[in-house]
């Protein structure tokens, strides 16, 4: 196929508006406000994995879990009320059921895996979580499915080959990963 | 009850015309699951866990992986062939791209059990074969996002059932992964492409 210089900086244009504008919906769809929550509470949680005692570090995971929730569900409610779709019922709801069963696929997989240690029992929810992610990524935007990998393949290179400074990594890394990305979206896409 | 919080007052003819346009719909999107093609997937799936887990149950050695990968790989191709062949009944302009990503998908999920199983570090077959089904039935109820939930529910009763065979029954558990997974798979394919 022959195609003239100016036909092909025709079509790297329309790709390039392409990818323009599925940043600015991703952007501008809010999803980046989970992406800050959701590092923050990484970020202290793994923290308080790495320096407290174990007792205290398993506290300190529930309360940020079950705070995180909140804020999750308060932000989807207030981002819901924006959104202008035929189906958003029935989407929320897919949504909704689909990452109540991710969790109790996660709860069955540390059953089955019983005894564990806790980095084991962190990286079960990690793979899970991104799990659920991708699976996101596949009904929303795939464009979204690369910050997923890259932090699963963070927690595999920490858990393999850092394993006294995981948390720390995961921490720094996964947590403060997930703020900078959450960041850059707001402000740059 | 209404939204101002009085009761609804509906007449017995209106009652039975609602009650009909639902029964409607309920028989629309079973006629529209019997046609897609599932009842394939779940029977060529059910065939390769029935005779997969049997074998299991009762062979050991080497033998059992040439088994599984020559079953999986003869289920992969059946599977794929007969979906292409019902391909053409279906007239979706999206239909592609979802196809794209739903295969996307599969081999992400496929990588993240890879991980999984390399972290868990199983002790016994019976361990593995559990996270492999449960990352199976994951993908299945993934696929309930793109399409719906009413099409991949089987999914449910099928790790249920695992769960209880794994926990309750170790001594027969590939067997009766065999005869309750596969062959409840394969009956209720069977069931889908005949009465609905």
């Amino acid at each position: 196929m022959n195609i003239s210089p100016s036909e092909a900086e025709e079509a790297l244009a329309a790709i390039q508006t392409m990818m323009q504008k599925t940043r600015r919906a991703i952007s501008s769809s809010g999803a980046y406000l989970f992406m800050i929550v959701w590092g923050m509470i990484w970020l202290l949680g793994f923290l308080g994995s790495q320096f407290l005692r174990p007792d205290l570090g398993g506290y300190a995971w529930m309360v940020l879990d079950t705070m995180g929730g909140i804020i999750s569900a308060i932000i989807g409610i207030r981002m819901g009320r924006g959104v202008r779709s035929s189906s958003p019922g029935i989407s929320g709801k897919r949504i909704a059921i689909f990452w109540l069963l991710l969790f109790l696929f996660c709860i069955a997989t540390v059953a089955i895996s019983f005894p564990a240690d806790g980095k084991q029992y962190a990286m079960y929810i990690i793979l899970f979580v991104m799990t659920g992610w991708v699976a996101m990524s596949m009904l929303l935007s795939f464009a979204s499915v690369w910050p997923g990998l890259i932090i699963t393949a963070l927690a595999l290179i920490g858990y393999f080959l850092l394993p006294g400074i995981f948390y720390l990594w995961m921490a720094v890394l996964g947590g403060g990963g997930m703020i900078a990305l959450g960041l850059y979206i707001r402000s740059r896409w | 009850m209404t939204e101002k919080g009085k009761p609804m007052n509906i007449s017995p003819t209106e009652a039975e015309e609602t009650l009909a346009a639902i029964q409607k719909i309920s028989q629309k999107t079973r006629h529209a699951i019997a046609s897609s093609g599932t009842f394939i997937t779940l029977i060529a799936t059910g065939v390769v866990w029935l005779i997969g887990f049997t074998c299991t149950q009762f062979l050991t050695g080497d033998i059992l992986g040439y088994i599984w990968t020559g079953l999986s790989i003869l289920g992969g191709i059946l599977g794929t062939f007969l979906g292409f062949r019902m391909a053409p009944r279906v007239h979706n302009p999206s239909a592609s791209a979802t196809a794209k990503r739903a295969g996307i998908f599969w081999l992400l999920l496929i990588l993240y059990g890879i991980a999984t199983i390399l972290i868990v570090r199983p002790t016994d077959g019976k361990q593995a074969t559990m996270l492999i089904i449960l990352f199976i039935m994951i993908g299945q109820l993934s696929m309930g996002l793109l399409v719906s939930f009413s099409s991949v529910w089987w999914a449910l009763p099928i790790t249920g059932l695992a769960l209880i065979g794994y926990f309750l029954l170790p001594g027969i558990f590939y067997l009766w992964m065999a005869i309750l997974g596969g062959g409840g798979m394969i009956a209720f394919g069977l069931y889908i492409h005949s009465r609905w």
